[in-house]
């Protein structure tokens, strides 16, 4: 079986996000890089079907700046086999574009002969958050799509996946080739082992400089809202402190008196 | 939250280690009315000390080091939060392994450490884990703990608190310090303002930010550090307790690993270096972990990976065992990798405790407490003060230079000689260019280019043949030279030329100028009205230098300054130009230091006047056996006895310039020095050098001056020799100690009272031959035994070990200096020396000052 996840390079933000002086993206001076929990699951995943079945390739895809290939070198190092660098300048894309690079490469990868049962991705992006990509990725390939994804098991040439929905758990089954977008929780990704960091390094990326397809959305700027200064109380120290935390927590309504 | 006072007896910011024992020694001194601030929270404040490995190695790497951790240890014992592993420092290389044998020599001398040097298989019982194909051995260090550093720091608060001395404030950041002309006077936080004329900056990698506050600055700069954490280990899981086998370290890839509970923690130095701006620190809100916990750059850890993966195939070849944890750690680092602490030159009142590890915080703090306390610094914290540094070692250039390369030779066998080489070239001598044409080999003291020895004197090589004691090993041969030697026999049977344009010079002048540097000297210098005779040069008469002989004003005296316990500030030559204008002359090593001394005590009525000449005057050495005909020559001066008497100033020309001839007999014999306006320098040089010729006259290097002929004569480096609490006494130079008052005086009379309990002495190799045959030359800092292998100890404790080495070409042999206990501290003691794990039979020359080779008949005055 193969299965091509998607992932997207967004800073990793703390308690507080400021912005750049355009206003256009988060200032990541201080910030590390990653992917979203979301994705983090899809990649663990993919790894897990693909061990499971007993054969395949998992690919990383991602869209991005040049530094983004860090991004998929994690993925490659908790297990993914196979990773394609879509080379940005950095600037940001709107999703029906990101989403037009990405068929391009399954198809691309068709017309070699490798042809992806399974393309995962996180739900949302964690910083644009569109909920579009998966979509739009499925209608132009014309293959079933879900979204939400919390349980997924491949049964022969279909997954049944599972999902939270406003009436309860939903389980659906879905004939593959298909479309996916997972969240937080389907899994508990693992953390890169020293040999599989190793062997990441030495995996070569396929890297291309896609063709940016125009007419989608545009952002004009962000804005951070009004953030509520916290505020913190210390109760006290030690034991002594005890009758005030009981005190504070049956004023939230935590414990009965 | 409580509110912030309105005034304090002493604020500290920071509450990682290093604030926490210092208001914890402040309180146990006596100070009460403390406040401390910190912008983070309490226990973990979001500073380096929260995410530290938190190792104490034991021993550290060098005797003052060592020092600072065992008193830290002491510490954390005693508040219970530290917990003894054991390190083990592996071997890769043979030379490695030769320089473990080495530093356990050295381990010997600095207190009783247990330190063996242990076998793969040895190794492999101690930790089953590790793949010993690799290596040839390891040095295990047993005392090697742990400590819980927060923990520390939380219970120094508590204990400060609880005395009722301390208020600490978490979560409280400090927008400014006050400062009013040159004193501070408080300090802005976002939660008020507090006043107190004492501000002690503990502020870590933040260091920089904070001084800058107050206009002031601290040269250190914040830098990385990467640390992995990868776990589970299967092998631990069914361990108990929390780490059960050595730290290890591995110096060739230059990591260590240790055990966490069950996981296996991987710090690096392996990276390339990694400087950070104090003003790039994030914010406590704007960070994704703490402030100090970068984020990772993982292609800068694979190497390290790759090693510990090497070492440790067991443990880490496992998909299941993931890297959970990784940062780009920020901590301290200074250009000579040491703390800086003490007052700010800038600010009076504002104090700063920077790069400072967890391994010495309490000692620091409690050295620091005395001082401020007191008001007076412990001489043992002295390479830790921060007076140390020149004004080019306080560019953001020079500190992020040295602090690339200090990093980059972080696990380098560590070379008593070793020459650094970035940021060369601060300050050159007025006849630079001159000493390059010559060949000159240069060394970097004190920011200047020093010649050891000049390639033009090569041929010298033929005239001396095998009495320039060639040295085959490449470490004993490293930054020297057999043609040093040669200098040095030059010297001998013709002259010395030397260029001393290096050396710190500070003019003293105005009506109370004599007689305020007569207060702070251990010889007289005489007072305003030019009082000079017999009783003059009181300790100085067994220096043999320039003591006492010369009567009237204008004279030369060679003296030391004390600190008030009787510790060696710095030997100084002090020249009395006219009345009330003197010069104080010392090493170039000597500048930051004597600067900082003098202006502490620099009366504050304006009768005496400090200015810091260096570079400004040129000055040559005319030294040797022809060295009188050589003055004589240049100058046209009567040079004989009893004209030019030892102490003498006179005037003179030398190829057109305006020079004060000096008598100093600086090496022992008969020795001028010529002082002349910088820009007089290159025609003076020219002169002597000319008038050299017919009479054999060389230039010489540092090597021959500073070390081989000083010690054949019996005369005391400053940095070498004043070191370990010894003092004047017991380094066998100290003569009647005169009435009048100065500074240290009533110290010195204590050790005088006391007696010596032990004596520097001048002790000859007398068989150099290894195991292999090849003679081996001992550089320094080895320990003295007896035949026996018995390390020697002094009646105060104190263990003997070499402090000087170097050639005696004039005897064909290799000397040593050391203090030796008063019991074999007597000429034809049969002793020991070992060197890289081998003892080489030794004998004492000379007890106290005493010169092994004495002067030649035609030299003596
Ligand atoms: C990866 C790594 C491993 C290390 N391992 C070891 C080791 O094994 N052994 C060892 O001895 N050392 C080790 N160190 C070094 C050690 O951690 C530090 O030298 C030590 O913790 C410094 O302590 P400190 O109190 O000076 O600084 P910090 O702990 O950083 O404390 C400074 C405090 O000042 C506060 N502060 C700064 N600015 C302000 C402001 N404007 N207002 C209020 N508060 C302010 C900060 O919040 C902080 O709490 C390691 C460092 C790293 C990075």
């Amino acid at each position: 079986m193969n299965i091509l996840v998607c992932v997207k390079r967004v800073p990793a933000t703390g308690g507080r996000v400021t912005l750049t002086g355009d206003g256009l993206a988060i200032d990541a001076r201080f910030l590390s890089f990653t992917i979203s929990p979301h994705e983090e699951c899809a990649v663990e995943e993919a790894v897990r079907l693909v061990e499971a079945s007993g054969g395949g390739t998992t690919t990383v895809l991602t869209l991005g700046a040049e530094a983004a290939a860090d991004q998929l070198r994690d993925a490659l190092a908790v297990g993914m086999t196979r990773a394609i660098h879509l080379v940005t300048d950095g600037e940001d894309w709107d999703p029906m574009a990101t989403a037009a690079a990405i068929v391009g490469v399954v198809r691309a990868d068709a017309a070699e002969g490798f042809d992806h049962d399974l393309v995962l991705f996180g739900n949302e992006a964690a910083d644009s958050g569109d909920y579009q990509v998966p979509i739009r990725v499925a209608a132009a390939l014309d293959r079933p799509w879900l979204t939400g994804v919390k349980g997924l098991d491949v049964e022969g040439t279909s997954v049944r996946a599972r999902r939270d929905g406003t009436r309860g758990q939903e389980v659906y089954h879905v004939p593959l080739p298909a479309v996916l977008a997972v969240r937080e929780g389907l899994n508990r990704p693992r953390y890169p082992s020293i040999p599989g960091r190793l062997r990441a390094k030495k995996v070569a990326i396929m890297a291309t400089r896609p063709e940016r397809q125009v007419g989608g959305p545009t952002m004009i700027r962000l804005r951070v809202p009004d953030e509520e200064d916290a505020q913190v109380h210390v109760l006290g120290t030690g034991a002594e402190a005890a009758p005030a935390v009981v005190d504070l927590l049956e004023s939230l309504g935590l414990v009965n008196p | 939250m409580a509110d912030l006072p309105s005034r304090a007896r002493a604020i500290i910011i920071g509450g990682g280690i290093m604030g926490s024992a210092l208001v914890h020694h402040l309180a146990l001194q006596g100070w009460s009315d403390l406040v401390l601030v910190d912008q983070g929270p309490f226990p973990n404040t979001g500073g380096s000390t929260g995410h530290s490995s938190a190792m104490v190695w034991l021993p550290e790497a060098s005797r003052v080091l060592t020092a600072a951790s065992v008193d830290s240890v002491r510490q954390y014992k005693e508040l219970g939060v530290h917990t003894t592993v054991g390190g083990l420092d592996l071997g890769r290389t043979p030379e490695r392994i030769a320089d473990y044998r080495r530093r356990i020599g050295f381990i010997r001398t600095w207190g009783d450490f247990q330190a063996a040097l242990l076998s793969p298989a040895e190794i492999r019982a101690l930790v089953p884990y590790l793949d010993d194909s690799v290596l040839l051995g390891g040095l295990y260090l047993p005392s090697t703990g742990v400590v819980d550093a927060i923990r520390a720091g939380t219970l120094m608060r508590e204990a400060a608190t609880a005395a009722g001395a301390l208020q600490a404030f978490p979560l409280t950041e400090v927008l400014g310090i006050d400062v009013d002309q040159d004193r501070v006077t408080g300090i802005r936080t976002d939660r008020g303002a507090i006043r107190s004329d004492v501000v002690i900056l503990c502020g870590g990698v933040w260091g920089p930010k904070l001084a800058a506050m107050a206009g002031a600055s601290v040269p250190f700069t914040p830098g990385i550090q990467q640390l992995v954490s990868v776990g589970p280990i299967a092998a631990f899981a069914n361990l108990p307790g929390e780490i059960d086998f050595p730290i290890i370290r591995d110096s060739d890839p230059r990591i260590y690993a240790r055990r966490v509970g069950g996981d296996m923690e991987v710090g690096s130095a392996g990276h390339r270096p990694m400087l950070w701006d104090a003003d790039r620190i994030p914010s406590l809100a704007e960070a994704t972990l703490t402030p100090t916990e970068l984020p990772f750059t993982a292609d800068d850890f694979d190497a390290s990976l790759e090693s510990a993966l090497e070492l440790f195939p067991s443990l880490f070849d496992d998909e299941r065992a993931g890297i959970r944890y990784a940062i780009n750690g920020l901590s301290s680092m200074s250009a000579d990798g040491l703390p800086i602490i003490g007052e700010q030159p800038e600010v009076r009142g504002l104090w700063s405790a920077n790069r400072v590890d967890i391994k010495m915080a309490p000692a620091v703090a409690r050295t620091l407490a005395t001082w401020l306390v007191r008001g007076m610094p412990e001489t043992a914290l002295q390479p830790f003060d921060l007076a140390r540094f020149l004004p080019h070692e306080r560019e953001t250039s020079y500190v992020k230079a040295r602090a690339t390369e200090m990093w980059t030779r972080m696990y380098e066998r560590l070379h008593p000689a070793r020459e650094l080489s970035s940021a060369r070239d601060q300050r050159h001598s007025p006849v630079h260019d001159r000493l390059v044409a010559l060949g000159a080999q240069l060394g970097e003291q004190a920011g200047w280019e020093i010649p050891k020895w000049y390639a033009a004197n090569e041929p010298l090589l033929d005239v001396y043949g095998s009495r320039v004691l060639p040295r085959s090993h490449e470490w004993d041969a490293r930054w020297w030279s057999p043609i040093a030697n040669a200098e040095h026999l030059a010297l001998r049977d013709g002259a010395g030329i030397e260029d001393l344009s290096s050396q710190a010079m500070f003019e003293v002048t105005g009506p109370a100028a004599a007689a305020w540097l007569d207060g702070l000297s251990v010889s007289a210098i005489g007072g305003a009205e030019g009082a000079a005779g017999g009783a003059e040069g009181a300790a100085g008469g067994a220096e043999g230098a320039a003591g006492g002989a010369a009567a009237g004003p204008r004279r030369a005296v060679r003296t030391w300054l004390l600190d008030p316990a009787g510790g060696v500030v710095d030997d100084v030559l002090v020249v009395r130009v006219e009345a009330a204008r003197l010069l104080v002359l010392g090493s170039p090593a000597s500048e930051a230091r004597l600067a900082q001394w003098l202006t502490r005590h620099l009366p504050t009525d304006g009768t005496v006047s400090l200015h810091n000449a260096t570079g400004a005057w040129a000055a040559l050495g005319a030294w040797g056996g022809h060295a009188r005909e050589l003055v004589a020559a240049a100058t046209g001066l009567d040079v004989g006895e009893p004209a030019f008497p030892r102490g003498g100033v006179w005037d003179a020309g030398l190829g057109g310039a305006a020079v004060l001839v000096v008598r100093t007999d600086r090496l022992g014999g008969p020795g001028w020095e010529l002082l002349l306006r910088a820009d007089d320098g290159v025609r003076a040089w020219d002169a002597l050098v000319a008038a050299g010729g017919p009479l054999g006259g060389v230039p010489v290097g540092s090597i021959a001056t500073a070390t081989t002929v000083r010690l054949e004569a019996g005369l005391r480096s400053r940095s070498l020799d004043y070191v370990g609490g010894y003092g004047l006494v017991e380094a066998g130079v100290a003569g009647p100690v005169r009435e009048s008052p100065f500074v240290g005086r009533d110290a010195l009379l204590a050790q005088v009272a006391a007696g010596p309990a032990a004596l520097l002495c001048t002790l000859g190799v007398d068989d150099q031959r290894g195991p292999d045959g090849e003679a081996r030359f001992m550089q320094g800092g080895e320990p003295v035994t007896t035949r026996d292998d018995a390390i020697l100890v002094d009646a105060r404790g104190r263990r003997s070990f070499v402090t000087s080495a170097g050639s005696a070409p004039t005897l064909g042999r290799h000397l040593l200096t050391a203090y030796l206990p008063v019991e074999h501290a007597r000429v034809g003691a049969p002793l020991a020396v070992q060197y890289f794990g081998m003892p080489y039979p030794v004998t004492v020359l000379a007890v106290g000052s005493d010169p092994v080779v004495e002067p030649s008949p035609r030299t003596r005055a």
